[in-house]
């Protein structure tokens, strides 16, 4: 079966192609599940991942390229198998990383390290699936083991166009150009440049993570700014830490990736998210972080008026060269005059069951591979141990901004540095 | 009259959340002391969903406080006072 690609497909294809191209494993994301002890039954993991293989036939699908562009080749059924290993799960993690999954033959892979330090590894494609399309995956591996389904909407080719996508190829035209303006204005915008040259791009990644209390940050980000600027104030905090570490100058530009599947329904495996694109001026983080939170809100906000998201959608996948230009420029490669970006995310909150697999989800760390020349990527999101950070830096840009500090920094940002309206 | 409008707003309300949700908006209105949150809107489909609103109702940007965003019932009541200019 042969399946067209959504406008996220796309985006996330350039991205693929851009990390294999500099030397990278590719666009991989990854979840590292914290395990309090080893698991208990890790037979019926395995079973259950072999099923999930057999129900949802993405999992196995294979890009190719034809004069229409590239679609995915969906065979059947994957054979999908867990890994156990020795290794700990750190370990193991960093060597998926730079592996990819090119030998493993689908989108996605899962390990199990039953060693000292106990968890379980998940890589995957980030052209299959977002972060939170695969963590309803994980959570949805107990009720296979017992015989569950998923069901065949997990897969549905009909569920991978974003909403509001207009299907026929004139509609999706008239979109594309509408997004021309948007990513001119952004191509002019001068960027944040971290002063290191480039190097090898298969540089290991470098990553930390910061765990705060949920409840503070909350209550300061509600008191300080409202509810509907609660993103907005994560990426102010990032802008702010950004710039108290130093070393770079100029406006800040953030691809945030934003979810836009439907709430309910099962189509999880379906690529449905898209980018936003917003600017934080230089410096003004720094001096006032709730005027910075407001700032970002409104450009949310008129982002999302002229429904840019569908613009940008259309335009990956209507011409693809310019979404091509456009992700190198945003995203820290060639011509866009930047020499690193900062790709910022906040998946909410990880629920998984109590007990999993007889053992008990401690937390989780997200990884996510970013572009092959230098970058960073701050991922957000709540899970039993409170709101967690990761930090994930590439190539150059640990040497000058080191994830743990960047880490710190943004803790301090969001609890620490003194509000005029959250703090009396 | 006042009535009337106040039904008008509420049913834009409710159509554009269920939309935004997935649900059928006698859904949502039967749900309408439910929070945001546990409906499972987050901020950015909160945003989409306000933005809905005032293209149906032709109204200028909504600036709504907090305690409008808690439920839909709070949201149609809030909308319903901005249409009302208090």
């Amino acid at each position: 079966m042969r399946v067209r690609l959504s406008g996220a497909d796309y985006f996330h294809h350039l991205l693929h192609r851009i990390n294999q191209d500099h030397g990278g494993s590719g666009n991989c994301g990854q979840l590292r599940l914290r395990l309090e002890r080893p698991l208990a039954d890790p037979r019926g993991l395995e079973a259950a991942w072999h099923a999930a293989g057999q129900q949802a036939w993405t999992l196995g699908a294979t890009y190719r390229s034809s004069l229409r562009g590239p679609y995915w080749r969906v065979r059947g059924p994957a054979d999908l198998r867990l890994d156990i290993s020795d290794a700990t799960t750190d370990a193991l993690g960093d060597a998926h990383l730079r592996a990819g999954l090119s030998d493993v033959g689908s989108r996605m892979r899962l390990a199990y390290a039953a060693a000292t330090q106990p968890g379980v590894v998940l890589t995957w494609d980030h052209r299959l699936s977002d972060a939170r399309g695969v963590i309803a995956l994980l959570d949805a591996l107990p009720r296979l083991a017992a015989g569950g389904r998923l069901g065949d909407r997990w897969w549905s080719p009909g569920h991978r166009e974003p909403a509001g996508q207009p299907a026929t190829l004139a509609a999706r035209g008239v979109h594309a150009r509408g997004s021309v303006e948007h990513i001119r204005g952004h191509r002019l915008v001068r960027l944040w440049r971290p002063g290191v040259p480039a190097d090898n791009p298969a540089a290991p990644l470098r990553r930390a993570s910061m765990v705060m209390d949920p409840a503070r940050v909350e209550s300061r980000q509600r008191a300080a700014t409202g509810r509907l600027s609660e993103t907005p104030f994560l990426l102010a905090a990032v802008a702010a830490a950004l710039e108290d570490i130093g070393g770079i100058g100029g406006d800040l530009l953030f691809p945030l990736a934003v979810d836009g599947r439907p709430r309910t329904g099962g189509a999880m495996l379906a690529n449905q998210h898209s980018f936003l694109f917003l600017r934080v001026p230089e410096g003004l983080a720094t001096r006032d972080l709730v005027l910075a939170a407001r700032h970002l809100k409104d450009a949310h906000r008129q982002w999302v008026a002229a429904d840019v998201t569908t613009k940008m959608s259309a335009a990956l996948s209507f011409f693809p060269i310019v979404g091509e230009r456009l992700a190198r420029a945003e995203l820290g490669n060639r011509g866009g005059g930047l020499a690193a970006s900062c790709l910022v995310a906040n998946t909410g909150a990880i629920a998984l069951p109590e007990t999993w697999f007889g053992s008990r989800v401690a937390g989780v760390d997200l990884v996510a591979s970013v572009p092959g020349r230098p970058g960073l990527a701050v991922l957000f999101h709540r899970d039993r141990r409170g709101l967690v950070c990761d930090v994930i830096a590439a190539g150059a840009v640990p040497r000058l901004i080191p994830p743990e500090k960047l880490a710190q920094c943004i803790a301090f940002q969001l609890t620490g540095r003194v509000l005029p309206q959250a703090d009396p | 009259m006042a009535e009337a409008s106040c039904d008008r707003v509420s049913a834009a309300v409710f159509a554009a959340l269920a939309g935004a949700l997935g649900l059928t908006a006698d859904e949502v209105a039967r749900r309408r002391a439910e929070g945001l949150d546990r409906l499972g809107l987050d901020s950015h489909g909160l945003m989409r969903v306000l933005l809905e609103i005032e293209r149906v109702l032709q109204l200028p940007a909504l600036d709504l406080a907090d305690s409008a965003l808690e439920s839909p019932a709070t949201l149609a009541a809030g909308v319903a006072a901005a249409t009302r200019g208090g």
